[in-house]
């Protein structure tokens, strides 16, 4: 019972910070969408206090077993899954594989990519009980690879660098006036990504 | 000697595209990056699609697509330059180059932005065989 209130309370939250997110033009490195600290707002930060149901306990975040756990009901999380094995062609593809000199594509690049879509996809499922929409996931430049999202309403890139050390970025946008951009850690949900992939 | 020109807004460029770039008969947003400081594209002023087709390493494995230079210019921090390859052009590794006058380049950096807007706004002129 307390858990069902506490993930109510949680998807009301997010979701109106969605609607705040796009009623503004342009949304430009908005903090919202930056796992690093992304529950603590600026807004918030002047005021001198946080807001506790923006952070998601230990016991509610995604973890690898929570996926493996999916794996066995196919029926709910096909999609995702499917995404991922699917994708696997990648890493057979060797060096200069388009004769323009490209290089091939690291496991621990591919790896990261996948962890960074099951932690969304878990976060969707374990949060918001629903299912991300399936991205596709695409080689990128320079050894790095893509998660791209291709839906009616709007479009979001998310590029896994190979160098782990650096963050990996994204840009998406409403095929309008509506934009996001910037960083995060593939590693860990993004809630804001999320809800906007659930909108 | 070609002369370095002006590109008007309503010229359009070609760029020739490996079949492993293409999923579900569309470009994907990698295949628009940086190779060498910039990413080559011909000018329509001097090249058709099949030319830039043959300048592939293999053409039959390549299609080509073209840009509107204007539609190019108007995402920001992407220009489009005349940069014709003369005669006797070596690259860094001393190997000869093909001269082309048509050679241009959308110079500005291929961020995740500017990669997918890119990935909106082609048209196909050879489809991949």
């Amino acid at each position: 019972m307390f858990g069902k209130l506490v993930m109510q309370v949680l998807e009301d939250t997010l979701t109106a910070d969605y609607r705040r997110l796009s009623s503004q033009p342009c949304v430009t490195d908005h903090p919202f969408w930056e796992n690093r600290n992304w529950w603590r707002r600026p807004a918030q930060k002047r005021e001198g206090r946080l807001l506790r149901h923006w952070f998601i306990g230990r016991g509610l975040r995604p973890r690898a077993s929570d996926w493996l756990r999916y794996r066995q009901r196919p029926a709910n999380a096909p999609q995702v899954h499917e995404v991922i094995e699917s994708s696997r062609w990648i890493l057979d593809l060797e060096d200069d594989w388009d004769q323009q000199g490209s290089s091939k594509y690291s496991e621990s690049t591919w790896q990261r990519a996948c962890d960074f879509l099951i932690q969304q996809a878990t976060l969707a499922r374990q949060v918001l009980g629903k299912e991300l929409p399936a991205p596709r996931i695409l080689p990128g430049p320079e050894g790095s690879i893509d998660v791209h999202w291709k839906l009616p309403r709007f479009e979001v890139l998310v590029n896994i660098p190979n160098d782990s050390s650096k963050p990996a970025t994204f840009y998406g946008d409403d095929y309008g006036d509506l934009c996001v951009r910037g960083n995060l850690n593939p590693s860990e949900p993004i809630p804001g990504l999320v809800v906007w992939l659930l909108s | 000697m070609w002369p370095k020109e002006e590109i008007p807004d309503d010229s359009m460029v070609f760029m020739f595209i490996h079949r492993m770039w293409v999923r579900n008969g569309e470009v994907i947003p990698g295949a628009f990056q940086d190779r060498g400081g910039g990413m080559s594209v011909d000018w329509d002023e001097h090249s058709t699609a099949e030319e830039t087709r043959q300048r592939a390493r293999r053409p039959p494995e390549n299609g080509v697509i073209s840009f509107g230079v204007g539609i190019i210019r108007s995402i920001q921090g992407l220009t489009v330059e005349h940069d014709p390859i003369q005669e006797d052009t070596h690259d860094l590794q001393g190997n000869p180059i093909r001269p082309n006058r048509a050679h241009s380049e959308v110079l500005g950096e291929k961020n995740d932005e500017r990669r997918l807007k890119l990935s909106r706004i082609y048209f196909w002129e050879i489809h991949l065989g």
